[in-house]
């Protein structure tokens, strides 16, 4: 298939960008603390560098199949680092507070049903199956990540659960591009495909320029290290662990309490 | 026609996922970016003397003790609804003061844990009288409610307030005088 130069420099900085990421997560060890998102980026390196060739070179099923197989993958992947992102979120000693497992289980059930229920009222102006396959299924995707940021925001701010500043940074990344994302499919299934071709192409465009710019952001924010904290004497650590000793135990009472 | 439904459903999706995203991802920055006196500020005042005297008069030992206050009683001595919801909205502040000692002391993250859990379990009897009182219950269930309420804000801030003794940082006195 045809790829214009306008579209072969997306695709290369694009690629450039990813490798660039990977790079910066490896280096600065981020890729420890968060191998799920590193696993994201590494298969969408793969993804960009296999499709090149498979668009260029492939027949249009190959393309189809091959896109779809990838774009799933990707889905699920993204699923994956919501879940990363609420680990590092809602577990700060290590496991899922009570009250924010409870909450995160209700906002995902929420989430999948709107989206179904959204997905189901899109019927795009069609030219093929294969095209609104394509269009409900991204929409379904943007949409699902669009709800799953908003909601963790909401869980942070009424939980009390403090944004770390790495952890921040993906989530905004991910969430600002599915909102983009969003609205793009929003466009598209609107417009139809085949009445307005070139305002579809710029609609692609801009999600490309939003994926690119994402790219840089994480690029940026990963870079750079998160404040340096101050450390505890000695002295200071026994007291802590002494007050928190004893606000276990005034718990032990006050729920052992005969009135309540 | 279907995609005329599809596109308001969306949009006004759309809407009310940026009002809801606005509204929270504010509350998000200002924690996280309030200093020490802009979280002092944010603190309602409250009469602790009666506050201390509901809570001690539920931790004592002698079970008689505490019998003497009742549901209007302690329900004047609160303030009613609208001084729990008082004790609630500061929850929220002390939740924000123990995140900023985390922020700045990782190793205090179980003692902030604790903090917030208690606050949650607050949030969660403030409601409860809420329901009491859209039922027209709140003298009923006022006594006991209000009293475990009042138990866990007393609990909190007595140990916020030598949280932040220990680790010596400034303004122990303003809390003291706020809480």
């Amino acid at each position: 298939m045809h790829l214009s130069a306008f579209d072969r420099l997306f695709w290369a900085t694009g690629f450039v960008g990813q490798v660039i990421l990977i790079t910066v997560l490896f280096a600065s060890g981020r890729a420890k603390s968060f191998p799920i998102f590193t696993l994201m980026v590494a298969d969408s390196l793969v993804t960009t560098f296999g499709m090149y060739f498979v668009y260029r070179y492939g027949s249009r099923r190959l393309t189809y199949d091959t896109y779809w197989i990838m774009a799933t993958v990707e889905m699920l992947l993204q699923l994956a680092v919501v879940f990363e992102i609420s680990s590092h979120l809602f577990a700060p000693l290590g496991r899922w507070a009570p009250d924010a497992k409870r909450s995160f289980i209700r906002l995902v059930g929420i989430s999948v049903l709107v989206d179904i229920v959204l997905t189901a009222l899109c019927s795009p102006v069609k030219s093929s199956l294969v095209q609104t396959v394509v269009e409900r299924g991204t929409f379904f995707s943007s949409a699902l990540m669009t709800e799953l940021f908003v909601g963790l925001v909401v869980l942070s701010a009424t939980g009390g659960f403090p944004w770390k500043t790495h952890v921040g940074r993906i989530a905004l990344g991910l969430g600002a591009y599915s909102f983009i994302g969003m609205l793009n499919d929003v466009s598209t299934s609107w417009l139809g495909w085949t009445h307005q071709a070139s305002t579809i192409r710029s609609l692609h465009e801009i999600r490309v320029a939003a994926y690119l710019i994402t790219l840089t952001y994480w690029i940026v924010g990963l870079w750079h290290e998160a404040p340096e904290p101050r450390t505890l004497s000695e002295p200071m650590r026994a007291q802590i662990f002494g007050l928190n000793r004893q606000l276990e135990y005034d718990l032990g009472r006050i729920r052992g309490w005969r009135k309540i | 026609m279907s995609n005329i439904y599809f596109t308001i459903a969306v949009v006004f999706f759309l809407a009310a996922l940026g009002i809801i995203l606005l509204r929270y991802w504010k509350r998000v920055r200002q924690a996280a970016n309030s200093d020490w006196e802009q979280l002092l500020s944010r603190l309602e005042p409250v009469n602790r003397e009666n506050i201390a005297r509901i809570a001690e008069d539920a931790l004592q030992d002698d079970s008689s003790a505490y019998t003497e206050l009742d549901g209007p009683a302690m329900s004047s001595l609160l303030g009613g609804l609208e001084g729990l919801e008082i004790l609630e909205r500061n929850c929220q502040v002390l939740i924000d003061l123990a995140a900023y000692v985390q922020r700045w002391y990782p190793e205090a993250v179980v003692v902030a844990e604790q903090l917030r859990m208690n606050a949650r379990e607050l949030e969660w009897h403030v409601a409860r009288l809420k329901g009491a009182a859209q039922t027209g219950n709140l003298q009923a269930s006022f006594a006991d409610y209000a009293q475990r309420a009042a138990v866990i804000y007393y609990g909190m801030t007595q140990n916020v307030l030598e949280l932040y003794a220990r680790t010596t940082l400034p303004g122990v006195t303003d809390l003291q005088a706020a809480l």
